[in-house]
């Protein structure tokens, strides 16, 4: 068989294409132009030049043909309209606005996020140390997109540690999922990817300042180094997570509060502080101090001086909640619970959530006339609550000579603005509900979160919480269940199918 | 507009006289009736397992049962709609072209884009009546939701669906229009879809091409739909989609006018 040199020609630029693809191959694979590479490119290069010189005039021909220009101008309009496409794509991309028709606004960020993300005005990084290719990353990079929608400072990368194990080393990363969040030399690791934890590390790596929690110690208070069910181990974890210096201060060994504690926490002290102590505290608070003080009942704190200048009268009791509805997650009438909250933006969202208090004593405005100090309370039981002296040997009843009954205050909040500068104080009558047993339950953590931001006026760390679905049920009978299904299932495929079969027949 | 409405006329009546809409919209809806009972049951299933787990632990679990059944039950149906446009549109170009009725319709005093509107709307009519028990049981589903649903998910998540259908009615008509052979233009735009469906599994990493691909992933663009949320790049992605593809289809079609020239 004799080729033709114009076949020949076709034949070589075949090849050639062939060629020129293979070099390409090669080079995108091992990323260097090296000899066999070379090679593959001229050659192929070579061999489809020559094709086109040899071939020319079957070229020409075929492009002189009118459907080759028409072809041709198809093919461009085709390019032009998809870079179009790819162009408005782009846009949507960059500029676009999301509806979110859920009730709860699941996949909306908090306004929250938006007071705090807004006004930025540096350039913060945010890292996502994970492989690119884990499903979770996507989830992240969504939302990390809504960030970046809020405020164009906000950058996104996610990094593969094993690709840049010098970063992964920099930012001090140990696992994957990690994230961190950089606003220049300020570096803050977000716990989780969820909106609350990424939202408080921006606030954290944006803030200049850095607030300390003191806990006394010395009366038997909850210990932020005991880690069993009775300690405060994790409020302590919790509170170091949320960028808060953790210290515990002695006050028998100094002679006034530390300057540097932003808020002084007494958890349940279990005897009666010093007379000077007491001082050294009214004396904190007069200057613009702010203190958490968790009062168990059964017990004397010595603060009572303290808590009248502040209008807050401390019961001397045990508070009893005889509503049962304790008892539909196993709790008894001596851990009452709380459902109604005050005006106050530590307990800001919690209606209809519960909190708990095992062994609790009524914390109360004493004078409800007073408008200064501010004082609002925070925690109301139920009505089916009553308060006994003691607990006796177990079994308590209402006197109501002597017992008040419900519903009843657990806490109270009181602003003093008149002094230098705004002081706080936060008073529960229970420090149970922050031990590391009871921290996680309902709102119990958030309550003591709240609190201690209030407390350092760090508001807006309060209500940051990842959103739940609003809980609905479909309340569907067994029967509606089974003529569902029959329904969906087998009769009205049927009747398509009988429609189908009627139409056939009529038409034959 | 008059050409336009004798195409969309000859197409209904085409799908309607034939087995095939029938066997389709049938075996269509047996699968939507077993995933959507089946997705009730599961998510009912699993709100009362997690009630029961919440009483135990003394925290109380949220379960939006309406919600995330429309999740799981469009979720499952926008695969049906993956594998069932091949069906619904294998034919509207090839078989006319095999019959060579595509002849008598060139030389008919229609436009080539009446021609083409007129099948691409009526396949999407064909996947509108196809999709209206599905409605119904959301909105039943909805009507039974203690406390009450937001009924505009069910608009929302229906529209993402309708999108997600028309884009791949657009891309088939664009693959039936190439070829004579349906079973060439069915898989080939089964597996088209398949690859815009399964992309962001394969384009990984930061690059701009690794992100270019994981935007052209069709789920990715679906899923906030049925979520409950209406993102605006949802909608220039299909509509994009859907554009191109009937931009393709009225290049083939007028091809065919001066290719044999």
């Amino acid at each position: 068989m004799k080729l033709e040199r114009k076949e020949l020609a076709q034949l070589g630029g075949v090849l050639g294409l062939v060629l020129l693809l293979s070099g390409y191959i090669r080079y995108t694979s091992r990323e260097i132009l090296d000899v066999p590479c070379d090679v593959l490119l001229i050659t192929g290069g070579v061999l489809l030049l020559a094709w086109i010189v040899l071939d020319f005039r079957s070229l020409i021909g075929f492009f002189s043909k009118r459907s080759s220009k028409l072809g041709a101008n198809t093919g461009v309009l085709i390019v032009a309209v998809v870079a179009i496409l790819v162009f408005l794509n782009y846009l949507g991309f960059r500029h676009h606005k999301t509806f979110d028709l859920t009730t709860a606004k699941l996949f909306t960020l908090s306004d929250q996020t938006k007071k705090i993300v807004e006004p930025i005005k540096t350039d913060v990084n945010i890292y996502l140390f994970d492989k690119a290719g884990n499903p979770e990353v996507q989830q992240v990079r969504d939302q990390m997109s809504d960030y970046a929608d809020l405020n164009r400072h906000i950058h996104f990368e996610v990094v593969d540690p094993t690709e840049q194990p010098g970063m992964a080393k920099e930012y001090g990363i140990t696992e994957m999922g990690q994230l961190v969040v950089v606003n220049g030399s300020h570096t803050e690791h977000a716990q989780t990817t969820t909106e609350e934890d990424i939202t408080s590390a921006i606030l954290k790596a944006i803030s200049t300042t850095v607030n300390s929690v003191c806990f006394l110690e010395g009366h038997g208070e909850k210990s932020i180094t005991d880690e069993t069910p009775k300690g405060f181990s994790g409020v302590a974890d919790k509170l170091k997570k949320e960028n808060y210096l953790v210290s515990s201060v002695n006050l028998v060994t100094s002679d006034s509060v530390p300057s540097s504690c932003s808020v002084i926490v007494d958890a349940g002290p279990a005897k009666s502080l010093f007379p000077q102590e007491t001082q050294m505290i009214t004396k904190y608070l007069e200057g613009g101090g702010k203190a958490l003080l968790l009062l168990d009942p059964g017990t004397n704190s010595g603060l009572d001086s303290l808590m009248s200048t502040w209008n807050v009268k401390v019961g001397d009791n045990y508070v009893i909640d005889v509503s049962g509805v304790g008892r539909l997650i196993g709790t008894g009438p001596g851990i009452p619970l709380v459902v109604n909250y005050g005006p106050s933006p530590i307990v800001k969202g919690f209606e209809n959530m519960m909190t708990f208090f095992p062994l609790a004593r009524t914390v109360s405005v004493a004078d409800q006339s007073k408008a200064d100090p501010q004082t609002v309370e925070l925690l109301k039981t139920s009505a089916a609550s009553f308060t006994v002296p003691n607990l006796g040997n177990g079994t308590v009843k209402f006197d109501p000579a002597k017992d008040e009954r419900g519903p009843l205050s657990l806490g109270v909040s009181a602003e003093n603005k008149s002094g230098k500068s705004d002081a706080r104080l936060v008073v529960i009558g229970n420090s149970t509900f922050a031990t590391n047993q009871w921290f996680d339950q309902q709102r119990n953590g958030d309550l003591f979160f709240n609190a201690i931001n209030w407390l350092t006026e760090e508001e807006n760390l309060i209500s940051i919480r990842p959103k739940e679905p609003t809980n609905r049920r479909v309340t569907l009978t067994q029967a509606q269940m089974t003529e569902l299904s029959w329904f969906s299932m087998v009769i009205l495929p049927l009747l398509v199918i009988l429609g189908g079969i009627y139409i056939w027949i009529k038409r034959r | 507009m008059r050409g336009f409405y004798a195409i969309y006329r000859k197409e209904m009546s085409h799908y309607f006289v034939s087995p095939v809409a029938y066997i389709i919209v049938f075996v269509f809806l047996v699968l939507t009736g077993i995933f959507f009972t089946n997705a009730l049951a599961e998510v009912n299933n699993y709100a009362n397992t997690m009630a029961m787990q919440s009483m135990e632990m003394g925290q109380t679990a949220s379960v939006d049962v309406p919600s995330l059944v429309l999740r799981f039950f469009l979720g499952t149906i926008g695969i049906v709609v993956l594998f069932l446009t091949p069906m619904l549109t294998m034919g509207i170009y090839s078989e006319e072209r095999k019959r060579g009725t595509m002849e008598l319709l060139m030389t008919s005093p229609i436009t080539d884009a009446q021609i083409v509107l007129g099948k691409y709307f009526a396949s999407l009519s064909l996947l509108a009546i196809m999709l209206v028990p599905a409605i119904f049981y959301m909105f039943y589903l909805f009507g039974h939701s203690d406390p009450a649903a937001p009924w505009r998910m069910i608009p929302g998540a229906f529209l993402g669906l309708f999108l997600l259908g028309g884009a791949l009615l657009a891309l088939g008509g664009f693959m039936s229009s190439l070829t004579e052979n349906q079973i060439v233009s069915a898989v080939s735009i089964f597996g088209i879809s398949l690859v815009l469906w399964l992309l962001d599994i394969f384009a990984q990493g930061n690059g701009a091409i690794a992100q270019a691909l994981q935007y052209a992933a069709i789920l990715k663009h679906f899923d906030p739909f049925v979520q409950g949320v209406i993102d605006t790049t949802g909608l220039v992605f299909f509509g994009s989609w859907i554009f191109l593809g009937i931009f393709l289809t009225l290049r083939t079609v007028e091809s065919m006018r001066w290719r044999r020239a």
